[in-house]
């Protein structure tokens, strides 16, 4: 069985780092955009089992980049979890309308992290 | 909730503690029309306000002070990594919040990231607390700074004193006076009344 691939969306570096080092260890193999623009980018040529994207980032935030990829007939879907510092109910909700799958609220936890990941990338 | 706590075990002991945000004080306006806000720790607030100030007093915690001079926002952020190094990712990840929460904050307020200008401040070796706290506030701060690619344009961090910070977030001035031993012995009642606010860092919600 080959790895799980994950699209992580982050526009800090260390947070990035992180993700690549935590859901890495866990067997997933992991890609990095720095902006919602940049994941656009990737997406061109990836098809990952899962995306999670942070929301505030420059030049796309993350509520466009979630329209972006369900507006990828290819990508309709994939499951995608919001990680962000974010915890307003409003924010959520409007998360959730564009189509995400998911909200985390930073800084994560490395276990409710991985299983909610296996919870949504079942099968 | 946290019962109320004895004004004396401040800040030591809650310096050992996970950092829980306190609720916000109102600004105190003074007779020259100063707003000085208090930023305690846990905690992070930006400002617009030319008139404000922000307050914190450091021991081995550190104060990230973060400027936009070109559209005069700011703000003061003021924490600890919680723990001991057996969990370092874990801990790491309360110092990377609280940076992204102020940073993105700021940008919020209409600040722009290219234009930050940071200065630290903090990371005192405190009598009484454990070897190594304070330096380890400092180096994840400037790790940070460095890995994010900020501009930090000043620190003055570690020693064995305690400090207080004033920082106007408008103009990025900052005045910084250290603090005799018994520093915090000294404190202002209102500072040591916490209360604990409800926190969902880490909560996972599926739609």
């Amino acid at each position: 069985m080959t790895a799980k691939q994950i699209l992580a969306v982050d526009d800090s570096r260390t947070m990035r780092n992180m993700l690549k080092q935590t859901l890495g260890e866990a067997g997933y193999e992991v890609s990095l955009a720095e902006d919602g623009v940049d994941g656009v980018e990737r997406l061109r040529d990836l098809t990952p089992d899962l995306v999670i994207t942070d929301i505030n980032m420059p030049r796309m935030d993350g509520f466009r980049f979630i329209e972006e990829v369900r507006g990828l007939g290819r990508l309709r879907g994939v499951p995608i979890l919001v990680l962000t510092t974010e915890s307003d109910q409003a924010l959520r909700n409007r998360a959730r309308a564009a189509g995400a799958t998911g909200w985390i609220v930073k800084p994560f936890d490395d276990g409710n992290l991985i299983s909610a990941i296996r919870k949504v990338t079942v099968g | 909730m946290a019962g109320s706590r004895d004004p004396q075990e401040w800040p030591l002991e809650r310096e050992r503690r996970a950092p829980q945000p306190d609720p916000v004080l109102p600004p105190v306006v003074d007779a020259n029309g100063t707003k000085t806000l208090s930023v305690l720790q846990g905690q992070f607030r930006v400002s617009d306000d030319p008139d404000a100030v922000m307050t914190t007093i450091l021991g081995s915690c550190v104060a990230t002070c973060v400027w936009d001079p070109d559209t005069g926002v700011g703000g003061m952020n003021h924490f600890l990594l919680p723990g001991t190094e057996k969990n370092r990712s874990g801990n790491l990840r309360y110092g990377v919040n609280s940076m992204e929460l102020l940073i993105n904050a700021l940008l919020q307020q209409g600040a722009r990231r290219e234009n930050l200008h940071l200065k630290l401040f903090g990371g005192a070796r405190m009598f009484g607390t454990e070897d190594g706290i304070g330096r380890k506030n400092a180096e994840f701060a400037v790790w940070y700074v460095e890995t994010e690619g900020l501009r930090l344009v000043k620190k003055c961090l570690g020693g064995t004193r305690g400090r207080k910070v004033r920082f106007w977030p408008g103009s990025g001035h900052a005045q910084l006076k250290f603090l005799q031993n018994d520093w915090h012995e000294t404190l202002s009642p209102e500072t040591t009344t916490p209360r604990r606010r409800a926190d969902d860092s880490g909560v996972v919600t599926l739609f």
